[in-house]
């Protein structure tokens, strides 16, 4: 009577070491990647090398030893003293508010982790950590950082995952602990009420199975799965052309809006990118450009003396984009995504047209250059993008005649024409004499002006008296024109010389020309079907003009309209050696250069750039579409029609008719020889070779042998290596007979041994009534060798 | 089958939300397309949770397996199957939880709580948790309503659902051992013993059944019908019948000055004397209880009387009113002046000056059989001296 009540656990449970160990590596993994995030949102990878570092050590030094474990106090003292250091840094750089409240987490949290390791302490770890990565999204936008932020996910589920577990077996360890046996009883059942538990087996150990780590790769999957969804279902409710970018300002060490001829200095080429440019049709699908595309830039008119090309300038000459190309059907669209820097010009293939919806507000033409701009008002220094309709492109070429739409400005046809008057002769007798001559040799005096412009351009690109070179302070006259030095004496610069050259050339034949400046061709990238115009495709070339009457009829679109005449493309530059885009990477490294960037341009698009126009295109749009077309296809006459016409054809064809013969004949072998062929995959199943550590899985096990195991080891049976669990029961039956209390049990082990021989060996499942049975055996087994 | 799944949210997954609150808000409000991002990826988790967790605690059955009986400090199985019965959804993670209550005295006895780790459930099949239990208090005792609760997979919801189905069990009083002391007494109080047998009509002894006739055997106890029937003869058979009637009358009279230890002290003995002349199968017993209400059982001293003396002690509570004399009413039509009585109370009591036995409704043949009444107080330190209880015997449980 005077003794405590006492309810105990079946079976031990072992300390769960190694699902605190693993908890602790997975948020200290966790912390290290959302500082590395953090730390590529400022752009100073420092941060994270130190996590590593500390992490590391605070994993040896204070988890798995316990050298050093900051007490609560010293832990709210640094705590303190962290925050008044964010105080200051808010004081002396207010601007930067964000970066301050980062640091500090990162302070903390390093405080945290030499901190012992309870659950107050992992959820805060938890907390910093995720507030990090809310930070870091405010920071970054780079591919990287979705793919660190996949990781991050994967790795905060197991470890939430793990701390769940942790804390679920916690309470049952300490519970193990209370003192069961009756010499430590107390008076009386008036005792303080204890937490009384019950096992099976370690549960540590079931529950971190296969089924688990299956389940975590469903949630994994689950996740993602919901994060896409809710992303694209949010609505956006802005529609700018604009975006925020992580990178740096691009450099203009290619394109320049005007061109410095008496720069003496060697041309670098720079790989870095300047625009993506995507062709599509009007259906979306991409657009074939057999040639490499002209992106015309800014459009220069007026050579001077100090050796600058100049653009026409005019205060009434800007205007909205035409809205409408002449032949709406042939026209393609060019999608440009312009990298950040500065946008007072916007590259385009000439003529362009706004399309529907798609382009955005702010852009304006030049009247008489045609070159695009944006409004001064909205010129922002991030990534902008902007898609334009263009009719350029015949059969995938893009055609070198582009059609005048007004009339010629008197002002900017005099520009170009610029008068050929003797202080021209005197200041380029050679380049005066050498155009002369061309025209002369080819007996083109008396020809028209396309044939004249053409022989021109010939004259450089395929006499081999001119070289391409970058290099433009070799064997330079510094009295002469450069132009002049670069006709008469060295021949040999880079496309603007050429264009420039060829420009004058024209000029001095009373053709107007004009210098553009922009892009030709770029990297093809085949996955996504788009072009990167990186620095090194800057280029330069001429436009003529041609006056209706001077447009040869074998060149002229039908679908163009040249009552004001034309301007003809006209590249000086020997083209072999213009750009040198090709590399020696094998194919293989090519293509998966071409995916990573392909991945980076949805990523842009879907991710970044996705505001309500792109929204409404991509998403809804497309829903929309779909529901229709399934409304329509099911619930219409015509769908239906349309159904049974398709299916009729298949009837007729007789490969269906074969096939479905034989898969009938297939069916019905199969069904009349079910029994065998599930023998035979099951034999062939077993025999499949698999992992040592899944064997235990592969076979029908007794679960009660394994209690029993376990009940006789905590009573210090323990079977050894070498012994067979028959042998084990044969062993522990005798020990167990040879006491008079356990002596009515020592059949039990054998019993349950025969059991697991025949389920694990005989594939002969016990029946509920046998089993019940065993269990009955072994709590009486447990029962004599708890009262022994 | 459990009941609906309620789903509560700890104060961590609280902390949780207003994050994703803010994330989602902020990232709406400034369209920072990461930070959405950010928010599907925290919103992914809170729903696996949610669904997982109400899954999870969907079609479960709970099945508890418990003796019906036990005797104090006897170690027994309490075990509870979970069965799932869903086809593809493993449980994982469950904790039960249960109470175990003392039905007649639940502030002295203070209920106890069991919990249990259930690591998986697969679909389709159950698993048992097994407790080893050691009671020590008589009474009545109740598990139930059960708790299934889990915060599986990442412990961002708790799930719980209760079955309120409840089981019981009784723990007897604790049976010791009578002392020579005993013996003693009982020889001191019934002088002139003398053995005495029934004789009803011609044939001594009680009709005890029928067995195939021997050689030897008197025809008289030839049982014609029985014989004809069975196309053999067939005899009768009589026990002999030479011991005599015991009556025990338990007075639990508690006015609140009676401790503990001698109420349950005055049971057990009343349990080890019962289980002792039930062993012995003596003749008639009769056990009568003055408690809250009189409480009487008779019948011949056997293992079932002794399990229903047993549990009507073990549910017995002590009561400050004194309902002997309502006892005695009962018991004395019963009793004979060859009886042995026996009164244990926790109080100073006697039958004999007693004017309750002086009433008119006792005949004097009742009065002469509880002449001999031993009385017995159950707080005087010799009562203790006529039984021992051995903590360390293992009695087994009657079944």
């Amino acid at each position: 009577m005077a003794t405590q009540d006492t309810i105990n656990p079946i079976q031990t449970l072992t300390q769960p070491i190694r699902v605190e160990s693993l908890l602790q590596i997975s948020l200290l993994t966790q912390i290290v990647l959302s500082t590395l995030l953090l730390s590529m949102g400022q752009q100073n990878l420092i941060y994270a090398f130190v996590a590593l570092l500390l992490a590391i050590t605070s994993f040896v030094v204070t988890d798995l030893r316990g050298y050093i474990r900051l007490g609560r106090n010293a832990a709210s003292l640094a705590s303190l003293l962290a925050c008044f250091a964010l105080a200051l840094q808010m004081i002396r750089n207010p601007e930067s508010q964000l970066l301050n409240v980062a640091n500090i987490l990162v302070y903390l949290q390093i405080i945290s982790m030499f901190q012992q390791k309870d659950d107050r302490i992992y959820w805060s770890l938890l907390a910093l950590s995720l507030l990090q990565v809310i930070v870091a999204s405010a920071l970054n936008l780079g591919l990287l950082f979705g793919i660190l932020l996949g990781f991050y996910l994967l790795n905060a589920i197991i470890t939430l995952s793990l701390f769940y577990v942790l804390r679920q077996i916690r309470p049952f360890l300490m519970a193990r602990r209370v003192p069961s046996s009756r010499q430590s009883a107390t008076t009386t059942g008036k005792t303080k009420e204890k937490l009384i538990v019950a096992e099976d087996a370690d549960p540590a150990t079931q529950i971190l199975n296969r089924g688990f780590r299956r389940r975590l790769i469903w949630m994994i999957f689950i996740t993602a799965l919901s994060t896409i969804v809710v992303f694209f279902a949010i609505p956006r409710f802005t529609n700018s052309a604009w975006e925020e970018s992580d990178q740096n300002q691009v450099s203009s060490v290619g394109f320049t809006e005007e061109v410095d001829l008496s720069d003496m200095s060697r041309i670098l080429e720079s790989p870095e990118q300047v625009m993506r440019v995507e062709f599509t049709t009007l259906s979306g699908r991409p657009y074939q450009v057999d040639n490499e595309p002209y992106l015309r830039g800014t459009v220069l008119s007026e050579y001077r003396y100090d050796h600058y090309w100049r653009q026409f300038k005019s205060p009434q000459s800007r205007r909205a984009l035409d809205r409408n190309p002449p032949d709406a059907s042939r026209a393609v669209l060019e999608r440009i995504t312009l990298q950040p820097g500065s946008h007072s010009v916007l590259f385009n293939v000439a003529p362009c047209y706004a399309a529907l919806n798609e382009t955005p507000e702010g852009l304006q033409l030049n009247r008489h250059t045609r070159q695009l701009t944006l409004n001064n008002n909205n010129q922002q220094g991030g990534v902008y993008r902007y898609t334009l309709s263009t009719t350029a492109f015949r059969n995938g070429w893009q055609k070198d005649l582009i059609p005048v739409l007004q009339p010629i400005d008197q002002a900017h046809g005099d520009q170009m024409r610029q008068a050929w008057t003797d202080s021209w002769i005197e200041r380029f007798p050679a380049l005066t004499e050498t155009a002369a001559q061309v025209i002369e040799d080819q007996k083109l005096t008396e020809a028209g002006i396309f044939d004249q412009a053409k022989a021109l351009e010939a004259h450089f690109r395929t006499s081999r008296l001119y070289t391409y070179s970058l290099d433009a302070s070799q064997n330079r006259d510094l009295d002469l024109d450069p132009i002049e030095d670069f006709v008469a004496n060295h021949r040999s610069g880079h496309c603007e010389y050429f264009a420039s050259a060829l420009t004058l050339m024209l000029r001095s034949h009373n053709i107007p020309a004009r210098l553009v400046v922009g892009y030709r061709g770029g990297d093809f990238n085949t996955v996504g079907s788009y072009y990167i115009v990186r620095q090194l495709h800057a280029h330069a070339w001429v436009e003529a003009y041609l006056p209706p009457e001077a447009i040869p009829a074998d060149d002229r679109d039908p679908s163009d309209d040249y009552r004001y005449g034309a301007w003809l493309r006209l590249d000086p530059t020997p083209g072999d050696v213009d750009v040198v885009t090709t590399s020696d990477e094998l194919a293989v490294f090519k293509t998966i250069r071409e995916i990573a960037d392909y991945c980076q341009v949805l990523w842009d698009d879907y991710v970044l750039g996705l505001n309500s126009t792109r929204q409404q295109q991509a998403i809804y749009e497309p829903m929309i579409r779909q529901f229709r077309y399934l409304g329509e296809s099911l619930f219409t006459a015509e769908g239906w029609k349309v159904r049974f016409q398709n299916l009729g054809r298949l009837m007729r064809s007789r490969y269906v008719w074969s096939f479905t013969i034989v898969l009938a004949v297939l069916a019905f072998l199969m069904y009349l020889f079910r029994q065998p062929l599930r023998r035979a995959l099951q034999v062939i199943l077993h025999r499949v070779p698999r992992l040592h550590w899944d064997r235990q899985n592969q076979y029908p096990r007794l679960d009660l042998y394994d209690q029993m195991e376990r009940l006789l080891l905590h009573y210090g049976y323990k079977r050894v290596n070498h012994q067979t669990p028959f042998e084990f029961a044969e062993a522990t039956g005798g020990r167990l007979a040879e006491t008079a209390p356990t002596v009515h049990v020592a059949g039990v082990p054998r019993r349950v041994a025969n059991a697991h021989y025949r389920v694990r060996f005989g594939d002969q499942p016990l029946s509920p009534e046998e089993h019940r049975q065993l269990k009955l055996a072994l709590g009486s087994l447990e029962k004599a060798l708890y009262g022994r | 089958m459990i009941g609906r799944v309620h789903i509560s949210i700890p104060k961590q997954t609280w902390v949780y939300m207003i994050i994703l609150t803010v994330v989602i808000v902020g990232s709406i409000i400034r369209e920072i397309n990461l930070l959405i991002i950010l928010g599907g990826l925290m919103f992914g988790p809170l729903w696996i949770s949610w669904y997982l967790v109400r899954s999870t605690l969907k079609r479960l059955q709970l099945q508890r397996d418990l003796p019906q009986t036990v005797f104090p400090g006897d170690l027994f199985l309490l075990e509870v199957e979970i069965n799932n019965q869903r086809r593809r959804l493993d449980s994982w993670g469950l904790i039960y939880d249960d109470r175990i209550r003392h039905v007649q005295d639940p502030r002295r006895v203070p209920a106890k709580s069991i919990r249990a780790l259930v690591p998986t459930v697969p679909a389709g099949e159950g698993r048992a948790v097994s407790f080893r239990c050691r009671l020590w208090n008589r009474g009545r005792y109740r598990l139930g309503p059960a708790q299934l609760s889990t915060q599986m997979p990442l412990g961002l919801f708790r799930g719980r659902t209760i079955d309120r189905r409840t089981d019981e069990f009784i723990v007897y009083p604790q049976v010791g051992s009578l002392t020579t002391k005993w013996t003693e007494l009982v020889k001191v109080n019934r002088p002139g013993q003398r053995s005495w047998h029934r004789n009803q009509g011609q044939i001594e002894g009680d009709f005890y059944g029928l067995r195939d006739w021997r050689s030897g055997d008197c025809r008289r106890w030839i049982h014609w019908r029985s014989s004809a029937k069975r196309n053999e003869l067939v005899v009768r058979q009589f026990e002999q019948v030479r011991t005599h009637d015991f009556i025990i009358l338990l007075d639990l009279w508690d006015t609140g000055k009676a401790d503990y230890e001698t109420i349950e002290r005055s049971i057990s003995f009343a349990a080890t004397v019962i289980s002792h002349y039930c062993r012995a199968a003596a003749g008639q017993i009769t056990l009568g209880i003055a408690a809250e209400q009189a409480q009487l059982i008779r019948g011949p001293a056997n293992a079932a009387l002794q399990a229903e003396s047993l549990e009507m002690l073990a549910e017995t509570t002590p009561s400050s009113k004194d309902s002997l004399n309502d006892l005695l009413t009962q018991v004395l039509p019963f009793t004979s002046r060859d009886d042995q009585v026996v009164l244990v109370s926790t109080k100073e009591a006697s039958l004999i000056d007693e004017t309750r036995i002086n009433a008119e409704r006792f005949q004097d043949d009742h009065r002469r059989s509880l002449a001999n009444t031993i009385c017995l107080n159950a707080s005087n330190p010799s009562f203790s001296e006529l039984f021992t209880l051995d903590e360390s015997e293992e009695i087994p449980a009657a079944t």
